[in-house]
């Protein structure tokens, strides 16, 4: 189906299967990956024959999250933590921006998609990747899934999405340290609607669409958009408009003696390098 | 207030009991009906003897199966195809008309006392709501939830989403399965799930236990809470609810609205039930389920 290289587009059992394949590198999510999800939405929200849409990720996982290499906005200088010869405001400007556009033009823009999304969530989940899977409006994890927003290690922001469905305590909880969690701790939080074993997965989600589709397609659609707007009505837009503020102020807001270690071990040992560093305190 | 004969009024223990009483018609709703629930609120809440009020239903199969689909056919008029309004009626009109529709539960809600659901059986639709937006609500272990309307080209209602949360509240909208009262109190619809035959005594006991905090204290507190609800955006929520029912009832298919309708017309509401229900059976988280899924 057309000509995407960062997912597969595969029809089947009244839906959709978008898979997210990048395997070799756990499927982190690039600015071309993002731009094909939109594509391949659009052709599902034409496509009458799709009821529901139910997204995975290929191989071991469903995503690491966001794609290091396109992450920052270059190499930081100290001590204000941004590209040489830069302005803070320009810098600020820059991630804000791509924070709307990934929060607004993307994230709500799912989240008000008029058929169901079904994440299908194996495997581990991080950063922004658990941001698409608990924004989707059904979520259904393996029993092996790992949920977690351990960029925040590095000077990164979370998603108000945690909050929401996890409420405040819990989300403060795995927000503040970017602490995983399995997919029984995220069926107590609610982040998920249920827990399966991996190898019913997806025959579960396409179960679950088979039974949406049984329901007249006008009325799915105006009882997701009852539940969607009535979150909107109650401000989850505000709060995302204003969560894409502070996701940036976060990661300008780097300091030198947390950040340049980190710096210094990627630039010896590459991205595993830079993740061990970051992540070795919390292993104790 | 006198008792009407589909709604029932008996104060006892501190409160009184209020009984959607239609046990022919597993208490199904009827707009005089909800009208009547109105005024025994009223009478509750000018009585200094009633501190809180009990909210149950009849008979002991259902609290309320929702709104009506079949007694009411007196007023049920001919759709008008392929346009899916009611024939003479225009949608604007049918909006208008909607808007009222839904004051009831936000008046539950507002209710300057404390209202228990007693929830014991099927709690659908409409009965679904009655029992969410009430302020404390306690299940039967026979108790049914569910919005099964949607089969049929209907809407669902927002308290689902505040109560259950958007994942939960959703996964059940969308389909309009049942759940059990154990699945219910999982996902936070219901406070506590009992034996059908303590239910109500159980519900009292809350009532008694209510009666011995100061009558204004009780008020203020309630306020705190259903106001700060409504503050968090809880009203404009209901607001567009509402504005997205009258759209989902102007939006009806022909092809697949009007097979229920002539089938109902010809054969009655139980062969229209099962044609609406036929292909989601069996239910996969209804108390008949086996508990697995």
């Amino acid at each position: 189906m057309t000509n995407f290289t960062t997912i597969l587009f595969d029809k089947q059992r009244r839906g959709v299967l978008l898979t997210l394949n990048r395997p070799a590198i756990r499927n982190a999510i690039n600015r071309r990956m993002k731009d094909e999800l939109g594509a391949a939405l659009e052709l599902a929200r034409g496509d009458d024959e799709i009821r529901a849409v139910v997204i995975t990720g290929a191989g071991a996982g469903f995503s690491s999250g966001d794609d290091m290499n396109e992450a920052g906005v270059g190499a930081p200088v100290w001590p204000y933590g941004i590209p040489e010869g830069s302005a803070l405001g320009e810098v600020y400007n820059q991630l804000r921006d791509r924070q709307r556009q990934e929060k607004i033009d993307e994230q709500l823009q799912r989240w008000q998609f008029p058929k169901p999304i079904i994440a299908a969530v194996h495997g581990f989940c991080l950063g922004s990747a658990s941001w698409l899977a608990l924004s989707s409006h059904l979520t259904i994890a393996a029993d092996d899934a790992v949920f977690g927003q351990p960029q925040v290690r590095h000077s990164d922001g979370t998603d108000f999405i945690w909050t929401v469905l996890g409420k405040f305590k819990n989300a403060l909880r795995y927000g503040l340290t970017g602490d995983s969690l399995d997919a029984k701790e995220a069926l107590r939080l609610r982040l998920v609607n249920k827990v399966v074993l991996r190898e019913q997965l997806l025959d579960e989600c396409f179960r679950l669409v088979e039974r949406i589709a049984l329901v007249p397609p006008d009325t799915v659609k105006i009882n997701l958009q009852k539940a969607t707007s009535g979150y909107e009505m109650m401000g989850l837009d505000k709060a995302w408009a204003l969560n894409a503020e502070l996701s940036a102020l976060a990661q300008l807001s780097r300091r030198e003696e947390f950040y340049a270690p980190l710096e210094a071990a990627r630039q010896q040992g590459g991205w595993k390098g830079f993740f061990d560093k970051r992540d070795e305190p919390f292993k104790k | 207030m006198a008792d009407t004969d589909e709604i029932l009024y008996d104060k006892q223990r501190r409160g009184v009991l209020i009984t959607l009483n239609r046990p022919a018609a597993m208490n199904a709703a009827t707009r005089p009906m909800l009208h009547r629930l109105g005024r025994a609120l009223d009478d509750a809440v000018a009585d200094p003897e009633v501190r809180a009020i009990v909210l149950t239903g009849a008979g002991g199969r259902a609290f309320s199966t929702g709104m009506d689909q079949g007694g009411g056919a007196a007023h049920r008029r001919e759709m008008d195809w392929p346009y899916g309004v009611r024939a003479g009626e225009a949608a604007a009109d049918f909006i208008e008309n909607y808007r009222g529709h839904e004051a009831i539960f936000m008046r539950i809600f507002e209710c300057p006392k404390p209202i228990i659901g007693a929830i014991n059986g099927y709690a659908m639709g409409v009965g679904s709501w009655m029992s969410l937006f009430t302020h404390i609500t306690i299940a039967s272990e026979n108790a049914v939830f569910a919005q099964p309307e949607v089969r049929h080209g209907s809407n669902t209602g927002f308290i689902w989403s505040l109560l259950a949360g958007f994942k939960d509240g959703l996964r059940y909208s969308l389909t309009g399965d049942h759940i059990d009262a154990q699945e219910a109190l999982r996902i936070g619809l219901v406070n506590q799930v009992v034996p059908a035959e303590h239910l109500l005594d159980e519900c009292f006991a809350i009532v008694e236990r209510i009666a011995l905090v100061p009558p204004e204290t009780v008020k203020l507190n309630l306020q705190l809470a259903t106001m700060g609800m409504q503050m968090m955006g809880f009203k404009d929520a209901w607001t567009i609810d509402g504005q997205l029912s009258a759209a989902a009832h102007t939006l009806l298919r022909e092809e697949l609205r009007r097979p229920l309708d002539e089938k109902r017309k010809a054969e009655g509401t139980r062969a229209y039930l099962q044609m609406r229900d036929g292909a989601f059976q069996p239910e996969p988280f209804g108390p008949r389920a086996g508990k697995k899924a």
